[in-house]
């Protein structure tokens, strides 16, 4: 997460250093920043995942082991809750996927064109 | 005062912001199918800028239970389990709808509008359903099953019924007199709900009952 979190502050300056005065990137560069499009939500889901397993076998560190705040649910109510939330957030996923897909093919326009200048 | 009578009372009154709150805009979801399309998208922007913070009572609410109640927390919603998760996918599922209908066309906009009714539905209807297993103390059995789902068909006539009178608050023209009606609905579903659950509830609830 903090690896990814400073590629992420370092790609971002790159951007902002080749991007002034109008200038415009090397394609390759342009090729990291798309490559960058997901980086935020793998660093949020690593350190979560670092989170959650470096805490074990605790929940709360010295006080509450994981093992004695265990609910009284039953494994088919826990699938069922599974498999619910990963077909939700697999369609929402993929509707995220349409619209961002739908969004870049419309392009941006260029920024003297939206000045309104010739 | 008691420190658990002030947390009770705290909890009740985050519970009373929601139902009203969070009630008036499920029910402008439930009550999509019913308008034409420009209509929809003017009851979307009527309760577009406080559904977000209408939805936080509900997050206070529980978290006065965590806090304040462990063990309660801990027996009710284990008891409550799936249709807790099934309350928050209606509500993931709406909660998205708001964002991508607006940029959605064509086909994209009716499945999106048809998933925020759902999603306002089927979260409206969990949460009266809950309210019936607790009432019954969590026993199985058909009876209490039917009743727990009158209690969230009931539910659902209200939150139409607080949709409807927020739209008539909001809206004129055509939409605020099919609104009017929509609340004459909502007040029959509301004392039907009402009469059938107060007959029914003596049967199922021994507090109630003794």
């Amino acid at each position: 997460m903090v690896g990814i979190g400073i590629l992420m502050l370092l790609v971002a300056w790159t951007g902002a250093w080749t991007t002034r005065e109008q200038r415009v990137p090397e394609p390759w560069l342009l090729w990291v920043f798309s490559a960058f499009t997901f980086a935020g939500w793998v660093a949020t889901l690593a350190g979560w995942i670092t989170t959650e397993v470096g805490r074990q076998p605790w929940l709360v560190t010295g006080v509450l082991r994981t093992s004695q705040a265990v609910g009284d649910i039953s494994g088919a109510e826990l699938g069922a809750s599974l498999t619910g939330y990963v077909l939700t957030y697999a369609a929402l996923f993929l509707a995220y996927m349409v619209v961002i897909t739908h969004l870049a093919g419309e392009g941006a326009e260029p920024a003297a064109a939206a000045k309104g200048k010739p | 005062m008691d420190l658990a009578l002030a947390f009770m009372v705290l909890m009740g009154i985050s519970v009373l912001a929601y139902v009203v709150l969070d009630g008036y805009d499920l029910g402008v979801g439930m009550l999509m199918p019913a308008a034409t399309d420009d209509e929809q998208s003017i009851m979307v922007a009527s309760i577009a800028p406080f559904w977000d913070a209408n939805e936080t009572w509900l997050v206070l609410g529980i978290g006065i239970l965590l806090a304040a109640f462990p063990l309660a927390h801990g027996v009710v919603l284990g008891a409550l389990y799936l249709p807790v998760v099934a309350m928050l996918v209606g509500l993931m599922f709406r909660g998205v709808a708001f964002e991508l209908r607006v940029k959605a066309l064509g086909w994209h906009r009716e499945l999106w509008n048809w998933l925020f009714w759902a999603g306002s539905f089927l979260a409206s209807f969990a949460q009266g359903f809950m309210l019936g297993r607790y009432v019954t103390g969590f026993d199985s059995g058909f009876g209490y099953w039917l009743f727990s789902v009158l209690v969230g068909a009931s539910l659902c006539g209200g939150y139409v019924l607080l949709g409807a009178t927020w739209l008539i608050l909001k809206t004129e023209g055509a939409l605020q007199r099919k609104a009017i009606a929509w609340a004459r609905w909502g007040l029959l579903w509301v004392a039907l709900g009402v009469a059938l659950v107060s007959l029914a509830t003596p049967l199922v609830s021994e507090t109630v009952r003794g």
